[in-house]
């Protein structure tokens, strides 16, 4: 039996840390006798930005991780979000395998699973907005949003997540980004008016293997990670009952929708997808053409 | 011997001198931001690399003017040899402690440098610029350290920390 | 290596290096060492260490505590603290043990400019302890005072120590602020009472020919011309936070430049007096940011090795109420702070206590005070407490250590009552922030 140690990005039992957690439950069962994962827990165990460079250096095994934390080791994880095509889909047209070979180049990583599949992300705000335009708004970012709500014209500040709550309170800040998910992780719906739909781009938390470590596993080793990680990308399409049962939490905690529609829809989206690329196209400019073509239409 | 000390002192200064503008200009974000205006582009981002560089520039100052606080009752309750051998050990501890972070430190920059890492924030720079410290710090730590156990050395010196 | 030799490993290392004298931030670096090779994998935990060392300290949320200590050291060596100091001392008259209380006055007001209670205490020790001596007051009745509300300076805002435990401990910077003021403010009055007692049980202890030469006008106007204006500042940093229009980091840059500005006001602004500033500014800062370097890797190997979780599923195994738990906690805080500095107490305990206290369910802001109270006793915990070498160092060359240690027990004790009375109402230090913050 080999045991494998496993970090995840995520604060324990919050929403993105969940499917990893999940996954690690089931390993440990189906292998049993042949393979373990010792989970050793969230941020008190590695700062979030760190799990890509130590599951590359191989001080953990396997680690969930969102691309956004390891674009310093590889530029082109800043696709990722952009993705159109479910992981299913990527795996299909060849996405997945030229993806997983830059993994393993940039970061001697096995692109092992995606999760988060489905899970758009939202623009929260706290003061009414009726276009698609940021102008005069003051914008809690993260690198996720930074190129997409520039493009709009928003004054961007980034505040460290302990600080969110009170900036919001106090108006120092008037709407953030995140996923649909995850908000009641952090208490901010007691302090955000609006949820503005559609969302954009999607959420990838992935689960990545140290390369050398994968390369040494046994035949029904590797088996039964592989089988484990397909099972819980096919729970991604849970995710769509998720978060309309977070939608619904959100409206019973007071949150306001604005909804765009029709060409403000397009407008919105459009936006949303041409800044993202234009920024992997500065970042990774050999290989954001092709990137393009396997993760989006 | 004059030459180190003011060398020392400079960073000392530079990082004193670093807070106070990060002060005012922090301020002036703040007054801008509440008159409707933008907010400064990247201060965040500076204020935290600052924060670090002048960390690690300044600790071998610090330790030059004995300042980092350290658990002192046991060894001053010691009889006089005792305590001599004791600032030899602990001189000798840290110039190790110093070497191993420079060694690894330079690695980990280098590797930064090679594989092109990037700090991709609201300014994007090579991560290895920001790693770079860390074994100018422990080099001059090391030095410091050295210079401690070669003073307490000395026929009549004294080992200090 | 099961989890409890690891732990032993790990701490007793520390302690060995901490008693042989090796700086605390050294300390921990070999700790983590030693850590990165057993528990990390050699190599790849070294280099892991040091790329640890820089999301440590680029972390905006530590950027309050040097400025925090700037404005204290800027109003210090300015002059403009003992102007205060003295107007404040001009104000109160007839009572029992005056300039005792002056302290306690004077201390309690400047740490509402002061971010750290070193500072606090050497001033007030240079500005009143020899005058105290002069007239007659008992050593022990003049330190004592001086370094109590020395250690109020880290609970009323503006505050390093806050600062640094909410960002390490992951609880609400500008709650933690504001919860302090509380039971700093019912700490100044115990003082003052006890001092108060003291002196009419034993007059001996206080001289009586002992009050101001001026009389009326003359006597308030250094308080409205030195000390009212200084509100400015207080109000600079609280005001800001509690009206929404700065984040922790930029009220403590407000604060500068309205201590700065009240320094220009007064025509104390100079440039050898700031260099002066400065340095000790960032003397003081690098030392606490060098031990945070080491904070996250110190952390992470606890983790690594099984520590963390073995412990917690220790305590949690017994089934103790969150109240048993937390009673525990504060002993053993309480027995970490006789020997170790504030940021270590820190360092140590956050990577337990914080899972700890999520999994029995303990409110993150009522640990937060009492982390902060029992930092404050640990100041005056013999044999290592920070203010009692301080006020060692300033004191005349007769007073010995042991009239120090002598001098802070009685308030020590008070200190413990206060510490006793949060742990019994935790309202006492979480109603104010809830009523401010949220
Ligand atoms: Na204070
Ligand atoms: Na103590």
């Amino acid at each position: 039996e080999v045991t494998l140690r496993g970090v995840n990005a995520f604060q324990e039992g919050t929403a993105f840390a969940k499917p990893f957690e999940d996954f690690i439950g089931k390993v440990n069962e189906d292998g049993k006798g042949l393979i373990r994962i010792n989970y050793i827990g969230g941020p008190r165990a590695m700062p979030p930005f760190e799990v890509g460079n130590a599951v590359k250096t191989g001080v953990v095994d396997i680690g969930n991780v969102t691309s956004a934390f390891y674009t310093n080791l590889m530029p082109e994880a800043e696709s990722l979000k952009l993705a159109t095509r479910t992981i299913q889909e990527q795996r299909k047209n060849g996405a997945w395998e030229f993806l997983n070979d830059l993994h393993v180049k940039r970061m001697n990583a096995y692109y092992l699973a995606r999760t988060g599949d489905g899970v758009p992300f939202h623009l929260y705000l706290n003061k009414p907005i009726d276009k698609p335009d940021l102008k005069g708004l003051t914008i809690r970012v993260t690198p996720i949003y930074r190129a997409f709500f520039a493009d709009l014209g928003a004054n961007l500040v980034q505040t460290a997540p302990g600080e969110v709550y009170t900036a919001l309170e106090r108006g120092v800040v008037d709407g953030y980004g995140w996923p649909v998910q995850g908000i009641f992780d952090l208490g901010w719906q007691e302090r955000t008016k609006f949820r503005v739909d559609p969302g954009f781009y999607q959420v990838d938390v992935n689960i990545l293997v140290n390369n050398d470590v994968w390369k040494k596993l046994t035949d029904e080793q590797r088996a039964v990670l592989t089988k484990t990680a397909a099972w819980v990308e096919e729970r991604n399409a849970l995710n769509a009952g998720i978060n309309a049962k977070e939608m619904e939490r959100q409206a019973a905690a007071g949150l306001k929708t604005i909804t765009f529609a029709g060409a403000e829809k397009e407008q919105w989206l459009k936006a949303a997808a041409e800044a993202g690329w234009a920024y992997v196209k500065k970042i990774a400019p050999d290989n954001a053409d092709k990137l393009r073509s396997l993760l989006a239409d | 011997m004059r030459a180190y000390a003011l060398i020392l002192d400079a960073f000392g200064l530079l990082a004193g001198l670093g807070y106070a503008t990060a002060a005012a200009v922090t301020a002036i974000d703040v007054v801008l931001r509440n008159s409707g205006g933008d907010s400064i582009r990247g201060l965040v981002d500076l204020i935290e690399y600052g924060l670090f560089a002048s960390t690690f520039l300044a600790a071998p100052w610090v330790l030059y003017k004995s300042a980092h606080v350290r658990v002192d009752f046991v060894v001053d309750a010691l009889p006089r040899a005792a305590r001599g051998a004791a600032g030899l050990l602990t001189n000798l501890a840290g110039l190790g402690i110093a070497l191993v972070m420079l060694y690894y430190s330079v690695r980990v920059t280098l590797q930064a440098r090679e594989q092109g890492y990037l700090v991709l924030k609201s300014v994007v720079f090579p991560e290895w610029w920001a790693l770079a410290v860390i074994p100018v710090a422990s080099a001059m730590l090391a030095v410091e350290f050295g210079r401690r156990l070669f003073a307490a050395a000395q026929p009549g010196g004294r080992a200090e920390l | 290596m099961e989890w409890h030799e690891a732990l032993i490993l790990l701490l007793g290392l520390l302690c060995g290096l901490l008693v042989f004298g090796l700086p605390v931030a050294f300390a921990f670096f070999a700790v983590n060492i030693v850590g990165a090779v057993v528990f990390l994998g050699g190599g790849p935990g070294l280099e892991q260490m040091i790329r640890n060392s820089l999301t440590a300290l680029t972390n905006y949320s530590l950027a309050p505590i040097p400025l925090f200590i700037l404005m204290g050291e800027i109003l210090l060596h300015s002059g403009v603290a003992f102007r205060a100091i003295n107007a404040i001392e001009k104000l109160i008259a007839k009572v029992p043990g005056r300039m005792p209380i002056v302290s306690v006055a004077g201390g309690t007001v400047f740490a509402a400019l002061s971010g750290s209670s070193m500072a606090n205490t050497a001033m007030l020790g240079s500005a009143l302890l020899p005058d105290m001596l002069r007239k007659g007051y008992d050593p022990r009745l003049a330190m004592g005072p001086i370094m109590a509300t020395g250690g109020i300076a880290m609970l009323i805002p503006p505050s390093a120590l806050a600062v640094l435990l909410g960002s390490l401990a992951g609880i609400s910077i500008s709650g933690l602020l504001i919860a302090g003021i509380l039971p700093a403010l019912a700490l100044a009055v115990l003082f003052v009472g006890y001092i108060v007692g003291r002196c009419l049980l034993d007059p001996s202890l206080a001289p009586t020919e002992d009050a101001p030469a001026e009389r009326g006008w003359s006597r308030i106007l250094p308080f409205v011309r030195d000390v009212l204006p200084l509100s400015i500042i207080f109000l600079a940093v609280v005001g800001s936070l509690v009206a929404g229009l700065a984040t922790p980091t930029e009220s403590a840059a407000l604060g500068c430049v309205a201590s700065a500005a009240a320094t220009i006001g007064y025509g104390s602004f100079d440039r050898n007096k700031m260099t002066v500033a400065l340095l000790e500014t960032a003397k003081v800062s690098v030392m606490i940011l060098f031990i945070i370097v080491a904070s996250v890797t110190f952390a992470q190997i606890l983790a690594f090795s099984g520590a963390t979780d073995g412990l917690i599923r220790l305590v949690t195994g017994f089934e103790l109420t969150p109240l048993a738990v937390l009673v525990a906690m504060v002993l053993l805080l309480l027995f970490l702070g006789c020997f170790v500095d504030q940021v270590s107490m820190l360092m140590i305990t956050v990577p337990f206590f914080i899972p700890l206290a999520r999994s029995v369910g303990i409110d993150p802001l009522w640990l937060g005070v009492i982390y902060l109270l029992s930092m404050e006793i640990a100041f005056l915990t013999p044999p290592f407490g920070l203010l009692l070498f301080v006020m060692k160092g300033v004191a005349p060359p007769g007073i010995t250590l042991a009239d120090v240690y002598r001098a802070a027990l009685p308030f020590l004790l008070l200190e413990l009552l206060v510490l006793a009375a949060v742990v019994a109402v935790p309202e006492f230090g979480t109603w104010l922030p809830t009523q401010m913050v949220r």
